[in-house]
């Protein structure tokens, strides 16, 4: 595509995204000017003392829980979406949850796969971090580009003023790069134009509001509620039905106790060897991914194998990989049979298919809670609560 | 092919005075070769006295410190073991550290050639073996390969091909055993991973080139192999391949430089994919100083920059003295056939996005890589590379053999 093309189809878009963006918050009559001038006033002063405890020893940062009525900013710092409509359901999700969205400026901007250059998601993005009306920044949608902002963002500010970061795919370079750089927990959701499941909104909603939920992450849960996406060919399937449900594996038995870290693996396996490389000892891990060939998959599980992030860890738990798959492989084994080796080899408790990730069950996973992860059964239970 | 055909003999190649005999076409066709012939002997006494002279080395702009200190030994550097160059009549064992030939019969084509090229060969007993994707369980590719290294009579350990699965070998290859017997082991593709963590476990110099499955490919390809395994003289200048068919060039543009400038140190790289596995390991690459090349298969666009963007941020490209790119084969938007993204910028964009800020000099196009005429590079000798207004001079300057 020329130059010209990418212009003029570019501002195509940005007069349309203005045009959407003033509706979706006319109609639910939120005054603009108001937030904006909240900017930027109590920062630094207080927060300082939270710095120096997270500094001396690597203690957690919770964000504080979501209230009714809290402002939600809804971002892209990875790809564009792939229609301007996924940005107004992803407003319809957060007014469904009770909060009031916020819509970054440049999310419908166009530069290659990504929304808008780097500079231009870096601004929303540093915008959303130093509004302090804003308590949590929802990604919109993954694909390619968060990675740019890892070394770009003031993570300090972040650290200052804890929000609620919720992503995955690509967005989770970000989770993961706050984790390592400010021990913040954030959380591991799919991204907003990936909940088509009740399931998967009444997580994100428990684990973003609740102050004490205790959760429990089992295997075989699975609840989709079609009505909530039309489009979806997916059937409702019913949990008491035993030829519904799915089944884990564990490859390895045993129990772990950890920090609950990991998320896609494509985008860990990115932040390897980086300063952002977050830390794994006595982790438990889960990984997930999409699109994605088995035998690129085994290259980054055998990069962590290699990097000894097998041996620091406490146990692995897989969650769901959709659409991934053994194309164009020469007799390909399946990911059980390819790390459940590695892990028996290990002797770490590994289980596969926990609801994590981004299928339509997926549920919210937050990064850095300490959680007790059984293989045998195929559970994760939270020890604490994620946000304060 | 014809070409190769035309010279069976391997050292008789390097022999310029065999040259007024040959006929015609032979002739032509190894003009090229007298030259970097002519210019490589005068380049190995110039490196020869780069040695002698030591610290009063000043050629080179930015490698030219790292690349001193390098000849000199400083603590730091590793010492560069060099393995003997193949003879006539030398064994090469056959491994498969990776995936294994998809055709089993495929190797009696490597069988014929290497008749041709008048070297012996050995087979590793597991070569056929299949676990997934990978010839074998690793514990018997591991077997395999460390064998070939103990084998007094192997004189190079030569993989099949690559495919997957060489780096779950790395913890289990014995160095030591590598260090005691150095031979040459040539491979690109998976088989990047051996060869940085053997290169930089031991300082043997290792070469990315083809492999037993394809050596023999293009006439470009067999010539640049045998001259890297079978002489002892340094490579020189890396001329391209006559392209004789203009109207519809395959591949990248030519040497299309992306950043301008000069640089001199010793080589280092391979496989992008396989140099990102590498990440945050004891085998992660080191390019301190070093000319960097890089080359990579099916990988769309954004997985491209999500590598450079990755080797950035752990300073790897910051700290190269210059980087040269190779053939990115199927790397165009959906050419991997996977992950693609709509309205995925080139790769010549990304490329020039990472890598001409740089302030190094930074070469795409030759041929080296997955393309089917690639030439052979040696990891660990000295190099230079010079990228001004519409020419390129990437020269080995060392003998990468004894």
């Amino acid at each position: 595509m020329s130059a010209d093309q990418y212009l003029s189809r570019r501002t195509l878009i940005k007069s349309g995204t203005k045009a959407l963006i003033s509706a979706a918050i006319l109609a639910k009559g939120m005054d603009k000017m108001a937030e904006a001038k909240n900017l930027s006033k109590q920062e630094s002063g207080t927060s300082n003392a939270t710095i120096a405890e997270a500094v001396q020893s690597r203690t957690i940062v919770k964000p504080n829980a979501l209230k009714p009525s809290d402002r939600v900013a809804l971002l892209c710092p990875a790809g564009r979406p792939h229609s301007p409509s996924l940005i107004n359901r992803a407003v319809a999700i957060v007014e469904e949850m009770g909060f009031r969205p916020k819509v970054g400026k440049n999310t419908l901007k166009i530069h290659g796969t990504m929304a808008g250059t780097d500079e231009e998601r870096l601004a929303d993005f540093e915008e959303a971090l130093s509004d302090d009306s804003i308590a949590a920044i929802f990604c919109v949608t993954g694909g390619y580009g968060a990675l740019h902002l890892v070394d770009k963002i003031d993570w300090m500010k972040l650290k200052a003023s804890p929000k609620i970061l919720v992503g995955s795919d690509d967005n989770c370079h970000l989770l993961l790069a706050a984790y390592a750089k400010t021990g913040l927990v954030t959380f591991h959701a799919p991204n907003m134009d990936r909940i088509v499941s009740r399931q998967s909104f009444d997580a994100l909603k428990a684990a973003v509001t609740a102050k004490n939920p205790h959760s429990t992450v089992k295997s075989n849960y699975w609840d989709i509620d079609d009505s909530f996406d039309g489009t979806s060919q997916k059937k409702a399937r019913n949990p008491e039905d035993k030829w519904q449900v799915d089944y884990s594996y564990a490859a390895v038995e045993g129990q772990a106790e950890g920090p609950l870290m990991g998320g896609n693996l494509t985008a860990l396996g990115s932040l390897m060897g980086t300063p952002y490389q977050p830390p794994f000892k006595n982790a438990v891990l889960f990984l997930e991914d999409i699109n994605e060939d088995h035998g690129i998959l085994d290259r980054w599980f055998t990069n962590l194998y290699l990097a000894g992030a097998l041996s620091e860890i406490s146990g692995v738990a897989f969650g769901d990989f959709e659409n991934c798959r053994t194309k164009e492989c020469f007799n390909m084994y399946s990911l059980e049979d390819l790390f459940g080796d590695r892990m028996k080899q290990e002797g770490k408790p590994c289980s596969f298919g926990l609801p994590l990730g981004q299928s339509a069950r997926s549920l919210t996973a937050p990064i850095g809670v300490r959680v007790r992860f059984d293989a045998g059964k195929g559970t994760i239970e939270y020890l604490e609560t994620a946000v304060s | 092919m014809e070409l190769s055909e035309k010279l069976p003999g391997t050292s008789s190649i390097f022999n310029s005075e065999n040259l007024p005999r040959r006929d015609l076409l032979a002739g032509i066709a190894t003009a090229l070769m007298v030259g970097i012939t002519g210019q490589t002997d005068a380049a190995d006494a110039k490196s020869q006295k780069d040695r002698s002279a030591g610290k009063k080395n000043t050629q080179g702009s930015r490698g030219s410190s790292d690349g001193k200190n390098a000849i000199n030994g400083s603590p730091e550097q590793m010492t560069i073991v060099k393995p003997k160059h193949l003879v006539k009549g030398d064994t090469v064992g056959i491994v498969a550290p990776a995936s294994p030939l998809e055709n089993e019969t495929e190797i009696e084509y490597t069988y014929k050639w290497l008749k041709r090229a008048g070297l012996k060969y050995k087979i590793g007993k597991h070569i056929f073996d299949s676990y997934s994707d990978f010839a074998g369980s690793d514990e018997n590719r591991l077997a395999d390969f460390n064998s070939m290294w103990a084998d007094p009579e192997v004189k190079a350990v030569m993989p099949m091909r690559g495919g997957n699965g060489a780096a779950r070998l790395l913890a289990g290859i014995d160095y030591e055993l590598i260090a005691k017997n150095p031979k040459i082991i040539v491979g690109y593709s998976d088989i990047t991973s051996l060869l940085i963590a053997i290169h930089q476990k031991t300082g043997l110099v290792t070469f990315h080139g083809p492999m037993m499955g394809g050596f023999f490919e293009g006439s470009y390809t067999y010539c640049n192999y045998l001259k890297a395994v079978m002489s002892n003289k340094p490579l020189g200048l890396i001329t391209d391949k006559e392209e004789k068919e203009l109207w519809n060039p395959l591949g990248p543009p030519t040497r299309y430089v992306i950043a301008k400038g000069k640089a001199r140190g010793r080589l280092t790289g391979g496989c992008m994919t396989l140099i990102r596995q590498l990440m945050g390991t004891p085998y992660e690459i080191d390019t301190d100083g070093k000319i960097l090349f890089l080359e990579d298969l099916d990988a769309e666009p954004h997985e491209i920059d999500r590598m450079l963007y990755q080797l950035s941020l752990a300073g790897k490209l910051q700290k190269a003295a210059g980087i040269v790119v190779g053939e990115c084969t199927n790397c165009a938007p959906g050419g991997s056939g996977r992950n693609n993204f709509p309205l995925n910028v080139s790769l010549d964009r990304i490329l020039e996005q990472r890598l001409s800020g740089l302030g190094i000099p930074v070469v795409y196009g030759l041929r080296f890589g997955h393309s089917k005429e690639k030439c052979t590079l040696p990891l660990g000798v000295m190099a230079s590379l010079e990228a001004t207004d519409g020419s390129v001079r990437f020269k080995i300057e060392e003998s990468a053999t004894l």
